[in-house]
């Protein structure tokens, strides 16, 4: 990830998904599939998942943003962070 | 002369065999006898938590067997049977139960071995067996008061032995994991008998804790008693056995019931059945006509507990420095999952979802 410029969306996500795919023990995640609601990952791997784009993307998520919408798939984190990096 | 325990501080007591815990010796061909005081101390001592095991200098295969025969293998973790030091098989022991060697009896016949035990390991009490009659009869062993989970602890410690073996040859996803465990979750109101432990969760549980308050015992059979009040505790079982309670939840019933301690503990972490307790906690409440409140007051480790709140639906209406109090739309409150089954003690009228569940 360059300092320089502002990751598109799609190499947002395909960041998160190899993330999630580690996190998860699923090879192959589709970004739709439902993360925490559907039971692949937990809360506590939720709180990684936040560590982990605020690390990668210098984003801040805030206590608001802990919305299961964003968190429940990669499209949503994805997208999430997406509005956080436009910033 | 050796020195006597301090305050009841034993965790765990390890037996030689021969001539201690039975009369004979095995590799001679005696005729082997387990003494009835041995037989009922090995019991009490596990009734009160104190873990046990064996130090033998002895073939492993025979050993195994007598024990079974005597009924009495079942108690005993770990036994350290075989050629080796005995000093060695304490320190095995140490390592695997993961307790300080202060907090060892070792019971031995031979004055050798257990000076053997005293030179290697200075802070293990090395005892003959009338000397450990002698001292939990003069009430220096056993601990005051057992909670119901101490009681429970030998069959929880072979419980979580069993459930990490299948965790470690599990193959596939999380949620099938999750799933294979075969959860049950009971929530209900606590009695006097939960009132330690729930003390206990208050003051040792950081992690998955949402406002950090600490009550006593008395301070909890206060609230107990207060028809303002709910004290609610959780118990876990999976098919490995149980993990004792593991949640509190404490709640002001006004017109809003209002969650102000929430905890589970770190037995726990990884099985996600926050989401679970909170939804019978909403149901009740929801049932008794009153809208779910909850307060969170952020501390360096437990942000977990306010993303298990978000997600399970809270929404956040105030915060201040040191609190945020959110709310769960009436609408909102969550399914319990379906890797876990939900028994609730009293709210059975409002429950429904995908899980059986059960009124005791």
């Amino acid at each position: 990830m360059t300092a320089q410029s502002t990751p598109t969306n799609e190499e947002i996500a395909a960041v998160v998904r190899e993330f999630i795919a580690r996190l998860s023990g699923h090879p192959d995640i589709e970004d739709d599939w439902p993360l925490i609601s559907g039971g692949v990952l937990d809360s506590i791997a939720a709180v990684q998942m936040v560590d982990f784009v605020e690390r990668t993307f210098h984003v801040e998520v805030t206590d608001e943003d802990l919305e299961l919408l964003n968190f429940d798939s990669v499209r949503g984190l994805a997208a999430l962070v997406t509005r956080r990096v436009a910033v | 002369m050796t020195p006597a325990p301090a305050e009841n501080t034993v965790k765990c007591v390890v037996w030689d065999l021969d001539d201690t815990l039975w009369d004979g010796t095995l590799l001679e061909g005696d005729e082997l006898h387990v003494p009835d005081a041995n037989r009922t101390l090995v019991r009490v001592l596990d009734e009160h938590g104190i873990l046990q095991s064996v130090a033998s200098r002895n073939e492993p295969g025979p050993a195994r067997d007598r024990l079974r025969g005597f009924g009495l293998d079942k108690y005993f973790l770990h036994p350290q049977l075989g050629w080796s030091a005995k000093s060695a098989s304490l320190r095995t022991l140490l390592d695997v139960l993961n307790i300080g060697a202060d907090s060892v009896l070792f019971v031995d016949d031979s004055e050798f071995e257990r000076a053997e035990v005293a030179r290697e390991l200075p802070e293990v009490r090395c005892v003959t067996r009338e000397r450990l009659h002698e001292l939990v009869a003069g009430g220096r062993v056993l601990p005051r008061q057992v909670t119901a989970d101490a009681a429970r602890r030998r069959e929880m410690y072979q419980a979580e032995g069993r459930r990490r073996g299948h965790e470690e040859r599990f193959q596939g996803p999380a949620e099938e994991f999750l799933s294979s465990l075969g959860m049950t979750l009971r929530v209900r109101n606590a009695t006097e008998g939960d009132l330690d432990r729930a003390a206990e969760l208050t003051r040792r549980t950081h992690q998955l804790n949402t406002t950090g308050i600490t009550f006593d015992r008395d301070e909890l059979a206060e609230l107990v008693r207060d028809p303002g009040h709910r004290v609610i505790v959780a118990e876990l079982d999976d098919r490995f056995g149980t993990y004792g309670t593991i949640g509190l939840a404490v709640l002001s019933t006004g017109p809003d019931w209002t969650i102000r301690l929430l905890l589970m503990s770190c037995r726990v972490m990884g099985r996600n059945v926050g989401t679970a307790l909170i939804a019978a906690l909403a149901r009740t409440a929801a049932a008794h006509g009153a809208r779910t409140v909850a307060h969170f007051r952020p501390t360096d480790r437990n942000r977990q507990m306010l993303v298990t709140y978000r997600f399970a639906g809270f929404a956040v209406v105030s915060r201040s420095e040191d609190r945020v109090v959110l709310t769960m739309p009436e609408d909102r409150i969550p399914a319990v999952p379906g890797y876990v089954r939900l028994v609730t003690e009293d709210t059975a009228t409002v429950l429904s979802g995908p899980t059986q569940e059960v009124t005791r």
